[in-house]
């Protein structure tokens, strides 16, 4: 340091936490090259958060998955703290269950932050699908839970919809602050680099700020819109 | 014989956050000498969700600045060296940030726009070398070091479970909710303080701990003596060396923007107020 200079040092901080839960359809539509392309992107993700260093001390991540059952295959964690787990196949589409679980996982950890003294990002749930939930998933209610999540900012959710998906019932789900959006083809892991690039965003941005997470190329962007 | 004198400096600059979303810094502060040895100091952080918070940050520390001025001028404050009991100080301020208040939203009548999106927080202090008069909504830190080279904070900033969570003064404050208010009143030998915005909270401030035994976290709150007192030793360093305000003030803004690395990782606007008494021999 010169003479003439401002210096200082900083104290060790603990960073404040972003929690998200990834919401994944492993049912069997998914088999074969999608389930092997979505675990692909997984793994994308995870490299390219753990690249920014920031976000990779902010975003704790959960990986819930439905199929015939509802599965929570990674707890919440530090992206640096696990290694991503190979998403397996597992029958019909309980996708409103799936959900649900998302929302519980993301409720129960926010007690977990009150009761440990730790102010929290706005969690995020992120649900994927391919398909068209079984008959019976209550979808009236489960949009209803979402509504009153996301009005009162208790979280975020945002649908995502791969080919086959049932965009409709993605539309009824969403509250009009995250509109379901539709990938193009089965491009997972340029879905999942343009994920990590939103949380890296998120995890850096302020309640409320005004954050662009739209895709800044149309080489980048994974969704059937144009930018 | 000794003269004393405070050199003050201050800075808001806009964080990487907004640069990117093109959106203007919404930090504002001010710094007003009412004579040689007292003066007003005003940080307010307009609120990342409100469109046109840095508007209301703006009109706040102007505004605010002027009706203290006045209240110093009407009152005897000034000649009595800040000394007035907690109650008085209290109701005073709070007479003045309803007066604020009023004039906030005859602003946003004029300029158009919605009152809640000038929403704001703010801290105010009135300094003196024996005593400071502070004021805080919502939250930011202050704090002051004494003879002993020892920092303290002035209030504790109000947050909520979530970041970024607080009170602005356009928070239905004023009908039942005057308890998120503070007011402070320090007497001490003040030697040095400092206003900032969140933004530069993490770089300057024991924010965020970790209680080993049982994994719980909390706030200690303490300004750290190890960032403080390196700048103000080189604020009096410059001052003596006669480097200019100007030459300073760009040196500041640099430090604040990148002097360290948690100061380079902070996205959010930064601004943060420093102020020190310089005494030489005459």
């Amino acid at each position: 340091m010169a003479h003439n200079d401002f210096a200082g040092e900083s104290p060790m901080n603990y960073e404040q936490k972003c929690p998200c839960v990834l919401v994944l359809d492993v049912s069997g539509s998914m088999s074969g090259e999608p389930i092997k392309q979505l675990n692909e992107g997984l793994k994308e993700f995870q490299q390219e958060i753990l690249n920014d260093e920031t976000a990779s001390d902010r975003l704790e991540v959960s990986i819930v998955t439905f199929g015939s059952s509802i599965e929570e295959v990674q707890p919440f964690s530090l992206l640096e703290n696990f290694d991503m787990p190979e998403l397996q196949i597992s029958g019909s589409t309980r996708l409103v269950d799936g959900a649900l679980e998302g929302i519980r996982l993301i409720e129960e950890r926010k007690k977990w932050y009150k009761q440990t003294g730790q102010t929290y990002y706005r969690p995020y749930i992120i649900l994927m699908t391919d398909g068209f939930p079984d008959s019976g998933q209550d979808i009236e209610g489960l949009s209803e839970k979402v509504f009153e999540g996301v009005e009162n900012k208790h979280f975020n959710f945002w649908a995502f919809g791969v080919d086959g998906a049932d965009m409709n019932m993605l539309e009824k789900i969403s509250h009009n602050q995250f509109k379901p959006m539709k990938l193009k083809g089965l491009d997972f892991t340029k879905f999942f680099k343009w994920l990590s690039s939103s949380m890296s965003t998120i995890t850096a941005s302020h309640d409320g700020d005004n954050i662009d997470i739209s895709p800044s190329t149309e080489d980048e962007n994974p969704f059937q819109i144009t930018l | 014989m000794k003269k004393s004198e405070w050199k003050i400096l201050g800075a808001s600059i806009i964080g990487k956050a907004h640069i990117k979303s093109n959106q203007p810094c919404q930090d504002a502060h001010i710094i007003e000498f009412i004579d040689s040895s007292k003066g007003i100091a005003i940080v307010s952080d307009g609120a990342g969700s409100c469109e046109n918070s840095h508007l209301g940050s703006g009109f706040v520390v102007e505004t605010l600045k002027l009706q203290m001025i006045e209240v110093l001028k009407k009152t005897a404050l000034l000649e009595k060296d800040f000394i007035v009991d907690e109650d008085l100080w209290r109701n005073s301020l709070i007479k003045q940030l309803k007066i604020l208040e009023v004039k906030l939203k005859e602003y946003a009548i004029r300029e158009s726009v919605d009152y809640k999106s000038l929403s704001c927080t703010l801290i105010l202090l009135l300094f003196s070398d024996h005593r400071l008069l502070v004021s805080n909504i919502g939250d930011g830190r202050a704090g002051y070091s004494n003879d002993n080279l020892e920092w303290k904070s002035l209030f504790t900033p109000f947050k909520g479970s979530q970041v970024g969570e607080t009170v602005f003064i356009t928070s239905d404050i004023f009908n039942n909710h005057e308890q998120l208010i503070g007011t402070q009143i320090i007497e001490d030998n003040i030697k040095s303080f400092t206003l900032l915005s969140d933004g530069c909270e993490l770089a300057s401030w024991e924010c965020n701990h970790k209680n080993l035994y049982d994994d719980t976290y909390y706030d200690p709150n303490n300004p750290y003596p190890d960032f403080f007192n390196p700048c103000v030793k080189a604020l009096k360093s410059m001052h003596m060396d006669n480097l200019s305000d100007q030459e300073i003030n760009t040196k500041w803004i640099g430090f604040l923007e990148n002097g360290n690395k948690t100061l380079q990782k902070e996205t959010d606007d930064k601004t943060m107020i420093l102020g020190t008494i310089i005494t030489e021999e005459n």
